[in-house]
């Protein structure tokens, strides 16, 4: 059976809830599964599987393993499940989770843990891009640059303290200026 | 069954998919006629979709059309309603129901970032405004003195001319 759903997801993410799609053998979708009558299991790759207690729960929480109906009458055979945060863990590149009901059929769903996160409009989640990341760099290749902006950071202070009617600053005594 | 997977900004507008049919047997579902079609998000929402009669290479939210019965048979396009793809969630499924033939689910990816833009893929990081405020906080107050040149700068000029 080939895998189709996949899920590209931040290694480390915990609470990860994913929609799953449930057929009967004849094609048509598979409703009113009982969570008890289900076995689950994810591998990682370079691990064994790692068989998960499947459960039901009520709407709106979080439990590992747990399956839940969305609506059978408006969204027939699609259904939410808890996965695991130690399927997500960091340490893998992949995952697959595997879902078997006696009498309905899931496909394979696939994670690609990946670094960075897609969730993440300013910069994916790459910590180079962060401003404060980028001021390292930029400092520390121009550093006459930064000579002169430190320069005109003292003048603005002394010049803050003389309108104030302070006396100098501490580090400008001590540097002789 | 095939579960469809889509990788779609969040926010996205006017998009169509691409959504196959099968018969029970398997078999291509040509000229297949909806019945219903739903869809749910993983911030809870969930609602029904209108399906109506779309147009190839045109947006109608709801709207489903196969492509091509003879060269394509079982293929049609399918316009998702904006807010299936609206920020606020990272994930959503839809399905179109039929009576004599199974549509493949759709399961949309919802990401921040834009996987159609050529120059950054949508990253506000790379922005150019975001680059020139990244350059001027690194060093503001060679900023501010380089403003005031430049203002000093353009001063002259409209003073000469």
């Amino acid at each position: 059976m080939p895998v189709h759903q996949s899920h590209t997801v931040q290694w480390g993410t915990t609470e990860h809830s994913i929609f799953v799609f449930a057929q009967r053998h004849d094609g048509t979708p598979a409703t009113g599964l009982d969570p008890a009558a289900g076995a689950a299991a994810f591998v990682r790759i370079g691990d064994g599987a790692t068989p998960i207690t499947m459960r039901s729960r009520s709407a709106g929480s979080f439990a590992p393993g747990a399956i839940i109906e969305i609506d059978p009458a408006l969204l027939p055979g699609v259904y939410s499940f808890d996965v695991p945060d130690e399927a997500l863990a960091e340490g893998a590149t992949e995952a697959v989770l595997v879902i078997r009901f006696p009498d309905a059929l899931f496909e394979p769903v696939k994670f690609n843990l990946v670094a960075y996160d897609p969730q993440d409009a300013w910069s994916l989640g790459m910590t180079q891009l962060q401003d404060y990341k980028r001021h390292q760099v930029l400092r520390q290749a121009l550093p006459r640059f930064t000579e002169m902006e430190l320069a005109l950071g003292r003048q603005n202070e002394e010049a803050l303290a003389e309108h104030l009617g302070e006396s100098r600053p501490d580090w400008a005594i001590e540097a002789g200026q | 069954m095939s579960v469809r997977t889509y990788t779609l900004q969040r926010g996205s507008t006017e998009r169509n998919v691409l959504v196959t049919a099968a018969r029970r047997d398997g078999s291509p579902a040509s000229r297949v006629a909806p019945v219903s079609a739903g869809f749910v998000r993983d911030d809870g929402a969930k609602g029904s979709i209108s399906v109506v009669a779309g147009t190839p290479g045109r947006w109608t939210p709801g709207g489903l059309v196969e492509i091509d019965p003879e060269l394509a048979p079982g293929v049609y396009q399918f316009g998702v309603p904006d807010e299936v793809v609206a920020a606020g969630a990272t994930r959503a499924a839809v399905i179109i129901v039929a009576d004599d033939a199974t549509f493949d689910p759709l399961d949309f990816d919802i990401v921040a970032f834009d996987p159609q833009e050529p120059e950054r893929i949508g990253m506000e990081a790379l922005a150019f405004e975001s680059r020139i405020r990244c350059l001027t906080t690194a060093f503001p107050l060679l900023a501010v003195e380089e403003q005031k040149r430049l203002r000093e700068k353009e001063r002259q000029r409209r003073q000469e001319a």
